[in-house]
């Protein structure tokens, strides 16, 4: 059989696949009516954006929670208040297929609109600057770069020093002592590009390169000396699904640590450098030590219909942030990493809140 | 005001139309190039909110269908860009709340994963030969790019194609 016979039998499997009972496309008796569902979900995520719906804070969270956890669930959510600090995080902007990003300080009395729009962003260590993807100068002909603003969300400075238009520097954090940043590099027209990069965080030049794969956003270890990534490759069950791997920030090979298709995009190294919180696939948040050995779930007993991802850890070790998706939405939650004082942080409905990231 | 009469309605009307009309074919595509049978259904969702968004504008396109195509075809190729809504997706899927496209034959399977492998605009223009047998004129005005250059997007691709699967070229 020659190309242009295997492909035409190949779209048509394609068409079938689409169109067969069972596919969502065809299990809808009006398929407007799907359109329609994704259209008001966006409307009533613009309000809840735009202030109709306000971030509120544990006294308010309960009545939610009253209704959204069943009864006698032993892991109900916790009273009293997280330690102290500013909680960064993004909500998902159909509009510009951006995350809108936004601070709260932890006892929720302070929330802040950052009035930007950006793929990534987390905080700087010492947390006076918060490290962006510079999307509103990522186009055709300029490659996405890195930038900082400050925790006000003004100020932006690119980092752009490195003159390499084939290669998009995306997602990615900052080493512990605020001098380098490590990256998810990628070109889409030539994937041989693809893997972490290291800049500096003073101009985003001094590009060097970690990896070469299909990595994703990665994470420094505490004393700065190693990285953790996912790494995915075409195949790989479930979909879109990965291995979290190590390795040394100075490069070397990375090293393996969870089984192929056991992690899913995010993860983070805990303040004390014994552990690695990583969502696997799909919607459970799970921990593993650095060399791949105590690999087990956090005992989350979340509500009927929801799932973790996104997961990071408060400045003392003490929690773990993650945003919880539900078909509604997703909020912001923290919990401590055995399982105990689930809580929520923000309770906006209707919105998704996503990648939080704590600074003291 | 009656509902007829708001300003809008002719355009939704039309909307609609377009979206019962183009929405299979608009997934079928994202399928072939995310290759995720969770996936495609929402970054085609993506593309026709982006649409209706923008629908006075789109509308008055010759083509509105190549709009929304390009929108999805990038979309689908990049796998930076399709990160949260996968995150969003994939996160429900676990919740078992989605519906799932079935899976292809292992042959034709290979086939597509074949042509993700080309780089980018080679296996959008790929896909778009072999799923709609589009000529290379629309082609173009789907991709936003010159005839001349879909053509030897087409040339290479289907070399690249043949010698990754190692089946021979047929003439197109």
């Amino acid at each position: 059989m020659n190309l242009d016979e295997r492909g035409r039998r190949a779209a048509g499997e394609i068409r079938r696949a689409v169109g067969a009972p069972g596919a969502a496309s065809h299990a809808d008796a009006d398929p407007l009516d799907r359109f329609e569902r994704a259209r008001r979900a966006r409307r009533n995520a613009q309000r809840a954006a735009s202030g109709a719906v306000a971030i509120a804070i544990f006294a308010g969270a309960m009545v939610f929670l009253v209704s959204a956890l069943t009864p006698g669930d032993e892991r109900a959510p916790s009273t009293g208040a997280l330690p102290p600090g500013t909680i960064l995080y993004g909500e998902w902007d159909q509009q510009t297929s951006l995350a809108h990003w936004y601070t709260v300080t932890t006892d929720g009395s302070q929330r802040t609109d950052l009035g930007i729009d950006a793929s990534c962003a987390v905080w700087f260590p010492d947390g006076d600057r918060i490290l962006v993807t510079n999307d509103a100068d990522f186009t055709r002909t300029s490659p996405l770069r890195p930038a900082v603003i400050d925790p006000d969300g003004s100020n932006l400075r690119p980092l752009d020093a490195v003159d390499d238009p084939d290669l998009n520097l995306g997602c990615g954090s900052v080493s512990p002592d605020g001098t380098r940043i490590v990256l998810e590099g990628f070109n889409d027209e030539d994937t041989a590009r693809n893997g972490i990069y290291m800049v500096r965080a003073s101009d985003g030049g001094d590009l060097v390169r970690l990896t070469s794969g299909f990595d994703g956003p990665p994470s420094y270890s505490p004393d700065g000396s190693q990285v953790v990534f996912m790494r995915t490759r075409p195949g790989i069950q479930p979909d879109g699904a990965g291995a979290l791997f190590v390795v040394d920030a100075n490069g070397g090979r990375p090293v393996r640590i969870t089984p192929w298709g056991g992690s899913f995009l995010d993860n983070a190294w805990s303040p004390d450098a014994e552990w690695i919180v990583f969502q696997r696939p799909y919607g459970l948040l799970f921990l593993v030590h650095p060399d791949g050995s105590g690999l087990h779930r956090i005992p989350l007993e979340l509500p009927q219909g929801a799932g973790a991802r996104a997961a990071s850890w408060s400045p003392d070790g003490e929690w773990i942030l993650f945003s919880l998706q539900e078909a509604r939405g997703a909020t912001i939650w923290a919990v401590r990493p055995d399982g105990s004082g689930l809580r929520p942080v923000t309770t906006s409905r209707g919105v998704d809140a996503i990648s939080p990231s704590w600074t003291s | 005001m009656r509902e007829g009469s708001h300003p809008d309605v002719a355009a939704r009307v039309s909307f609609e139309e377009f979206y019962v009309k183009d929405y299979q074919a608009v997934v079928g595509l994202a399928y072939a190039l995310s290759g995720s049978r969770w996936l495609a259904e929402d970054l085609a969702q993506e593309a026709f909110l982006a649409a209706h968004r923008n629908w006075p504008r789109v509308s008055a396109y010759e083509q509105p269908g190549a709009w929304v195509r390009r929108v999805v075809a990038n979309l689908s190729v990049s796998a930076f860009r399709r990160r949260v809504v996968e995150a969003k997706a994939l996160v429900q899927l676990g919740l078992g709340e989605r519906h799932r496209l079935p899976e292809l034959p292992p042959d034709d399977a290979e086939f597509w994963e074949a042509l993700r492998s080309l780089p980018r605009r080679q296996s959008q223009v790929v896909a778009l030969h072999y799923l709609e047998d589009l000529p290379v004129a629309e082609v173009a005005a789907i991709l936003d790019m010159a005839p001349g250059t879909v053509k030897k997007h087409l040339f290479d691709g289907r070399r690249e194609l043949a010698r990754r699967l190692g089946t021979e070229e047929d003439e197109t």
